[in-house]
């Protein structure tokens, strides 16, 4: 099942990378707004990889657009090496990562209690009104799922998390990770390998089972 | 816990990467150990909640807003290539041209500053001109006077009336000296001086109108004669010692013995202006001596006006013409013969 998942993801990768060839040949021609197809075709999984890595929304959706704003300044370097949508995500990886660190930063610099609520990638953690509706019940697990699911990846080095995010997350295949983050296919499996036992080890401890 | 060389493999395994003869293995391993079992198992869990994820919509905004930084960072670009870029042939141009930009400065400053000074000394020689009609007691009505606004128009001279044909050019000329004109121009001066000299000498000593006229001849005609009449500015410089130089030889003159003599010049003065007459001022010339310019026929009225503030002595006329240069000394009593 999952090879299935693998090969229909690079299907869609291949097929998407002749579109983008064709809209960054217009763009390199002078025509400013074939621009708007790449980002209207890459915006959700721009925004998705940014969201996973930074855990946050609206640092995410920033980081998306400065990777968009910057992917076109330096469109002329694009050499067609490798598929435009693996270049472009590379860019994106780099700012999430960079945006990361600033606010790691930002958080130590502020005082936090032990009592505060631990802001997540679902958003808040405060305690929410009470249903007997059971799919309401039902939502409200899968949320507190997502949530620790979400805290085990922060916990988790940038090294690991930007690779379990892209291979379990996005379902990228070993060797566009291994493109983007410009490893080797080895490295990429090791610290995926390392990744996906952290986070098991992580949701072992909140949930007691899996 | 899984066995230490199984972990990575394990891994591997959950995603089908793994080549045929290691999945064999891994899976006779499987069979016989507990802990790898129980740890694959927990690890396609992990891989199970990391799907349930999902993923995030991007705001309905945000490609517009892209492409609105997408086409400011356009044009930005587009400006600073157009200025910078190729950097290895823009900047050495640039270079190039602040410095060009410097030198002509330089040289512009440099060759404007002696129009300058040449301007500051037609400003200082004309103030010396005007003061002196202060010291003559005169009204500010000669040719020479500055206009009230000194300062608003320091090269014009507020003489409209001054009977040379060329003033307009010549205030022109003034106002604007090139560096050109400049030197002769004060060679002009000094040789007007000396001639202005020479002529008050020949009228002290009251010699023939011959040699008035032969002096006047020389200063209008000799050596400036030959001066390109492009140098303007000469030209008012030559109107102002024409001027003087008529007064040097009067068409009449005569003396008058006064009690007062401030007085009786104020009342001299008036009787002038009435009669149409122009006071004229003239370099070097004694504090007790008027110069005018009147009508011939008004003549007599003047000496009539002028009897009235004192005796009239020595009157000497000349028919020279319809206007005609008068000079009035005046005699307080105790220094009259």
């Amino acid at each position: 099942m999952t090879l299935e998942l693998s090969n229909k993801v690079e299907a869609r990768g291949r097929s998407v990378a002749d579109e983008d060839l064709s809209a960054v040949a217009r763009v390199l021609g002078g025509d400013v707004e074939a621009f708007g197809d790449i980002v209207r075709r890459h915006e959700r999984r721009m925004i998705n990889i940014a969201y996973r890595i930074t855990g946050n929304f609206e640092e995410a959706c920033e980081v998306a657009q400065d990777a968009f704003v910057s992917a076109y300044g330096k469109l002329k370097s694009f050499k067609g090496a490798s598929m435009f949508s693996t270049w472009l995500y590379s860019i994106v990886l780099n700012l999430s990562r960079n945006r990361l660190k600033k606010m790691k930063t930002r958080q130590s610099r502020e005082t936090r209690s032990v009592d505060d609520p631990v802001p997540t990638a679902e958003g808040s953690v405060e305690a929410e009104p009470a249903s007997d509706d059971p799919t309401a019940l039902e939502e409200l697990e899968r949320k507190e799922v997502r949530r620790q699911v979400q805290g085990c990846i922060d916990a988790l080095d940038v090294e690991f998390r930007e690779v379990i995010v892209l291979r379990d997350v996005q379902g990228f295949q070993y060797d566009e990770i291994a493109s983007m983050l410009g490893l080797a296919a080895g490295t990429v499996k090791s610290r995926i390998s390392r990744a996906r036992d952290s986070v098991r080890e992580c949701l072992k401890k909140i949930m007691g089972v899996l | 816990m899984a066995c230490p060389f199984m972990k990575e493999k394990l891994s591997e395994y959950l995603d089908g990467t793994l080549p045929a003869e290691d999945r064999e293995y891994v899976e006779e391993h499987l069979a016989s150990c507990e802990d790898c079992s129980r740890t694959l198992a927990e690890l396609k869990a992990t891989l199970e909640r990391l799907g349930t994820l999902g993923e995030v919509q991007p705001p309905p905004w945000f490609a517009e807003k892209v492409m609105r930084d997408v086409r400011e960072g356009a044009g930005k670009n587009g400006i600073l290539r157009w200025l910078f870029y190729p950097l290895h042939i823009k900047l050495p141009a640039e270079a190039l041209a602040v410095a060009l930009v410097a030198v002509v400065s330089v040289y512009l400053f440099h060759a404007m500053s002696p129009e300058m000074s040449v301007k500051q000394a037609a400003v200082a020689e004309k103030q010396d001109v005007v003061t002196e009609q202060p010291e003559a007691g005169f009204a500010a009505t000669d040719a020479f006077s500055l206009p009230e606004d000194e300062n608003a128009q320091p090269f014009a001279p507020a003489g409209a009336e001054t009977s040379t044909e060329d003033e307009g050019l010549a205030n022109e000329e003034i106002m604007e000296p090139s560096p050109e004109v400049a030197a002769p121009q004060m060679r002009i001066e000094r040789e007007k001086q000396t001639l202005s000299e020479q002529a008050k000498v020949a009228d002290s000593e009251f010699k023939t109108h011959e040699h008035a006229n032969l002096l006047k001849d020389k200063q209008i005609t000799g050596e400036y004669k030959g001066e390109a009449p492009a140098e303007k500015g000469m030209v008012l410089k030559k109107e102002a010692s024409e001027t003087m130089t008529e007064a040097t030889a009067p068409d009449a003159r005569f003396s008058v013995v006064v009690e007062d003599e401030a007085f009786a010049r104020h009342e001299i003065e008036s009787a002038i202006m009435e009669l149409g007459g122009k006071i004229i001022t003239r370099e070097g010339e004694p504090d007790n001596v008027m110069w005018c310019e009147l009508a011939a026929d008004e003549l007599d009225n003047l000496v009539e006006h002028v009897k009235q503030a004192g005796e009239v002595k020595d009157f000497k006329y000349e028919a020279a013409g319809e206007r005609i240069s008068v000079e009035i000394e005046l005699l307080e009593e105790e220094a009259a013969p």
